[in-house]
């Protein structure tokens, strides 16, 4: 029982983030757009919480400051990629070196050099064997809201489509490109609840390229759950499940590889992509550009 | 080219107006990247020797190979993105060779380098499969790859091949009669092997592209996939064939790089080789010599960036910003694909 509930509590706590990231990845995937970059745009909010909560002792402030940074990053990324028509996959590879290389230099400069692990407030949470963080509660609203704006609005429809077929979108009186933009933004505030989770809710501190990798374990996540906000956020506690049966192992000292559990989600994954294939499940037009006039 | 040169001049300019805001001395940043790369100091106009040139190239090595890995998927469209676990299981297979099969002598050298491509082949194959006959984004498959590829080889090297039990996640050190051996000039100019093998295979690839049939499909694919498949071009075979290429030149970097560098496999062998790569080959654009330019500015990068901050205190992090404009420009004046729809 115990291990159950220390298994449930390390999902929910590893998971929030990544499940966070998805509800936004996976509005903007099935708009069409590809984000290579939520690596660096997860990172930059996480260190824009960390460094708002430091200076004004609130980690709520923080939270907003790390939406406020997604947006930048997200506006830079559309401006390059649906603004500029550049290919999709290139501006994401571009954004995640360049918040790699903003917020490692800015960590530097500000607070690596004293050598101590600099602490921040953090957002409250209840006490007990599955603690629950303020953050925490946001993920399953937005897993909703993406559900719900995917599968029961207009705007969804149009979304959809625009990831679909954008010619046929836009004949019907669209506007692919604006609606691309539209659920950037959205993508963009996940993205930054995401990454001010690492920093002020779970860690309370930040440190270099501390995502290791979240994005791209979301995107992935997307893939697993064929694009569905609730099956991309199943698969999301998946893999943070896996995380925690990884502990319950070291502390069992079971004789199985802990990289067997680290690698177990990405295999999970390559599985399901072997298996299934794309199929009618993925976007059509997925990191396809779209020229309006065209 | 011109295009190129304005997009390296205007990510120069952002960076150094970006410095300038900071309040940074511009003159001291472009003096200690002057000095970390070339060797010359430029207020004494002094000479202090080949050092810094040789570790630019060093750094260079492993840009070049895998930077060519990726510009070959390239070529045909596929972006391959899973450089670095193919460059690790490729680096880790070549140790085994020389540790385990008792390799050595140019013949070992040569047997361990195929022998890393074999591996970087296959971890490079489900990624080929899943994008030539399942539909799924190799850009998707080949970071799941990447991540698999760092898992798998952290696993062998503290399990199955760790030096010492309850040591370092490494493999022993290979011996050096089975090691590519750097050569040492007068003047303290160190030349890598590895390096003329990397001119050699880019060499190889250029002629390859534009002088053989398949080479020439393989171009096509990635120009028009439409256009190719209605000229009879078998596009899927021709894709997985690019990205199980691409696979085998990313083993080949990872196994020149143990031999020649590394001589042992442990946690760290790849600070990210794989991923710069990519950057490497974007900026190389269509040719498949440009990554030889492309990986010396992007290793001169690196090795100036070190320069700067142990002289003037300025974060070594600063390389990924000029990397990451560089290719937000590139993507810009180069990368933009029209509408296939």
């Amino acid at each position: 029982m115990n291990e159950v509930l220390g298994i449930t509590a390390a999902a929910l706590s590893l998971g929030t983030p990544l499940v966070i990231a998805a509800a936004g990845e996976v509005v903007l995937e099935r708009s069409g757009v590809l984000n290579i970059g939520l690596e660096g745009t997860m990172l930059s909010s996480a260190f824009a919480a960390f460094y708002v909560s430091h200076v004004t002792g609130s980690p709520w402030l923080g939270v907003l400051a790390a939406i406020f940074v997604a947006l930048c990053v997200s506006g830079l990324t559309g401006l390059f990629a649906l603004g500029l028509g550049a290919d999709q996959v290139v501006v994401g590879t571009g954004m995640n070196l360049l918040c790699l290389g903003a917020t490692g230099s800015l960590f530097f400069t500000g607070f690596a050099r004293g050598g101590e692990l600099l602490s921040v407030p953090v957002v409250p949470s209840t006490a007990g064997r599955i603690p629950v963080n303020g953050l925490m509660l946001f993920a399953p609203l937005l897993v909703l809201a993406a559900w719900w704006l995917l599968w029961r609005t207009r705007w969804g429809l149009a979304v959809r489509a625009a990831g679909e077929d954008p010619v046929s979108c836009a004949a019907a009186g669209h506007f692919p490109l604006r609606l691309r933009w539209q659920a950037l933004g959205f993508a963009a505030v996940c993205a930054g609840m995401a990454g001010a989770y690492l920093s002020v809710a779970q860690t309370g501190s930040f440190a270099e390229n501390m995502t290791a990798g979240r994005g791209f374990v979301v995107i992935a996540a997307v893939t697993f759950g064929r694009w569905t906000p609730l099956g991309s956020a199943g698969a999301c506690l998946l893999i943070s499940a896996a995380y925690g049966v990884q502990y319950l192992a070291k502390a069992r000292e079971l004789p199985i590889p802990p990289q067997l559990f680290d690698a177990l989600p990405y295999m999970l994954a390559l599985a399901v992509l072997i298996g299934a294939g794309r199929g009618k499940a993925g976007p059509a037009a997925l990191a396809q550009p779209f020229e309006a006039g065209r | 080219m011109i295009r190129v040169t304005l997009a390296i001049a205007a990510a120069l300019g952002v960076l150094a107006a970006l410095l300038a805001l900071a309040g940074v001395p511009l003159r001291d940043v472009a003096v200690s990247f002057v000095e970390g790369t070339t060797g010359w100091i430029p207020d004494r106009g002094e000479f202090v020797g080949w050092q810094p040139v040789s570790e630019v190239l060093r750094r260079a090595t492993p840009l070049l190979l895998t930077g060519l890995a990726v510009q070959i998927a390239l070529q045909a469209g596929s972006f391959n993105i899973g450089a670095e676990g193919q460059l690790r299981v490729g680096g880790l297979v070549a140790a085994w060779a020389c540790l385990s099969l008792g390799l050595t002598g140019p013949l070992g050298i040569v047997v361990a380098t195929i022998l890393g491509a074999a591996a970087g082949l296959l971890w490079a194959a489900p990624a080929a499969w899943i994008r030539a006959f399942r539909g799924g984004h190799e850009v998707i498959s080949t970071i799941m790859l990447n991540y698999v590829a760092v898992f798998a080889t952290e696993f062998v090297v503290s399990g199955p091949m760790q030096e010492r039990p309850g040591g370092e996640p490494t493999t022993a050190v290979i011996p050096e009669a089975a090691s590519l051996s750097a050569i040492t000039f007068g003047g303290g100019f160190v030349l890598y092997p590895a390096l003329l093998v990397g001119i050699g295979l880019a060499i190889l690839a250029r002629l390859w592209l534009n002088r053989t049939p398949p080479g020439f499909e393989h171009r096509l694919v990635g120009a028009n996939p439409s256009a190719a498949a209605y000229a009879g071009v078998k596009t899927k075979w021709v894709s997985l064939r690019a990205l199980l290429l691409s696979g085998a030149v990313a083993g080949v970097a990872g196994a020149l790089h143990l031999l020649g560098q590394e001589r042992r496999y442990s946690i760290g062998f790849s600070p990210g080789y794989g991923f710069d790569s990519l950057g490497v080959a974007l900026l190389a654009g269509g040719h498949p010599l440009g990554v030889l330019p492309a990986a010396l500015l992007f290793a001169a990068i690196e090795q100036g960036a070190v320069r700067a901050q142990v002289a003037i205190g300025l974060p070594k992090e600063i390389s990924f910003v000029i990397q990451g404009l560089l290719l937000l420009l590139v993507a810009y004046v180069r990368w933009r694909r029209r509408s296939t729809l």
